[in-house]
């Protein structure tokens, strides 16, 4: 459930008749960071259903990620807003989130809405298993991140017509795909990528790092339309559906800040 | 054209770079031109082996013009932050970019290289 204490009656806030008329709308697109709140919902019961599989010891938050240059990412207020109330929803210092599955904010069709403009910033799943250093993930985490949120419509494009796109990713059989390419973004800007799994290590070619700008000339051009944007230095790519390595492989990382 | 429609051929731009950005680039293969950006070579015209031009290369002192001057002219990633990677890369069994061996090199915002790195060509699954 949402929080009470967090949730405040659109009733409440209506002023008597005689004041000058303020309305507000709610439950609708804004021009607001926004997204559906059944459509996260149904990242979360996809998670429930598939993280015994793939991601036992793992638990699920959302980000928040930069997509324009100057978005203030502190003091975001994030609510779940519906048709009759509102309900704030902590955001974490790193900004991550979690978000309660509540039956009214269904009912209403709710949204989920940062008081930031529309694409200034985007969202991706968190999954973590817990004791792991910082620079270190866990690949069937990170292949579940990919299946949440294409489940949960989180990867922001600026096309209008997504809904060709979501046609094209909203199937986590794209995260299976040897070729998916599903765009992680690290904590820090990256050095390099390596899976080790026991013995075996493997570090990442050039063109898995920073949206491959090393082999698209044309990147520059299109990055106004990826959610990458501000982000190049931190995005990575992963063999997702390469079942040669497990669920257990560690993807560590070095940062361009670490020593040398 | 209205404006709507120059609207939403721009919006037909974005959409095609989106899918390309999640589906066209990075097919993991590579031109291994040998005159073009990212194949090494020394002012005499070899071409050094990984190990041999990641010797040219001294951390906290060599520049961008150094490493140009020693092994040509490289791969380049440029970043806001400043930073910029430099790649310099072999052909491995076959122009897979997961098969090719490579040297990255990190230039700090001052222009001198703070890391370098020797990633092995990996052998493509059948």
């Amino acid at each position: 459930m949402l929080s009470p204490s967090n949730c405040t009656a659109v009733a409440a806030q209506e002023r008597p008749r005689q004041a000058p008329q303020q309305i507000t709308v709610t439950g609708i697109s804004r021009q607001d960071v926004e997204k559906p709140y059944r459509k996260m919902i149904q990242g979360i019961e996809y998670f429930e259903q598939a993280r015994a599989a793939l991601a036992p010891a793992a638990s699920l938050r959302f980000k928040l990620l930069p997509r324009k240059p100057g978005t203030e990412m502190d003091h975001i207020v994030l609510e779940v807003i519906g048709s009759t109330f509102s309900c704030t929803v902590p955001v974490a210092p790193d900004h991550t989130f979690v978000l309660a599955q509540d039956v009214k904010a269904v009912e209403e069709d709710a949204v989920v809405s940062t008081n930031r403009k529309r694409l200034s910033m985007t969202w991706r799943a968190d999954i973590r298993a817990p004791g792991l250093p910082a620079h270190i993930r866990r690949l069937g985490d990170l292949r579940l991140e990919c299946e949440v949120g294409l489940a949960a419509g989180l990867v922001s494009n600026s096309s209008p017509v997504g809904k060709i796109f979501d046609l094209f990713t909203d199937s986590k059989g794209y995260c299976h795909r040897k070729d998916s390419l599903y765009l992680y973004f690290a904590e820090r800007p990256i050095f390099s990528v390596t899976l080790v799994a026991g013995a075996r290590r493997e570090a990442l070619p050039i063109d898995r790092l920073y949206a491959s700008a090393s082999d698209d000339p044309g990147l520059n051009r299109d990055l106004p339309f990826c959610d990458c944007e501000m982000l190049v230095d931190r995005t990575y790519f992963l063999p997702l559906g390469d079942r040669s390595w497990p669920d257990d492989t560690r993807v560590e990382f070095e940062f361009m800040d670490d020593g040398p | 054209m209205t404006n709507a429609a120059v609207r939403v051929a721009l919006r037909m731009a974005a959409f095609t770079a989106c899918m390309c950005i999640s589906g066209c680039v990075a097919t993991g293969t590579f031109n291994p031109a040998p005159e073009g950006p990212g194949t090494a070579r020394t002012p005499t015209g070899e071409s050094p082996a990984p190990q041999a031009a990641m010797n040219k290369v001294v951390l906290g002192k060599s520049t961008k013009a150094d490493v140009a001057a020693a092994l040509g002219p490289a791969i380049v990633v440029s970043f806001d932050s400043g930073y910029e990677v430099w790649v310099y890369r072999w052909r491995g069994a076959d122009t897979t970019t997961r098969a090719a061996t490579e040297v990255v090199l990190l230039f700090d915002p001052s222009g001198r290289a703070t890391k370098a790195r020797l990633r092995p060509g990996y052998e493509t699954p059948k």
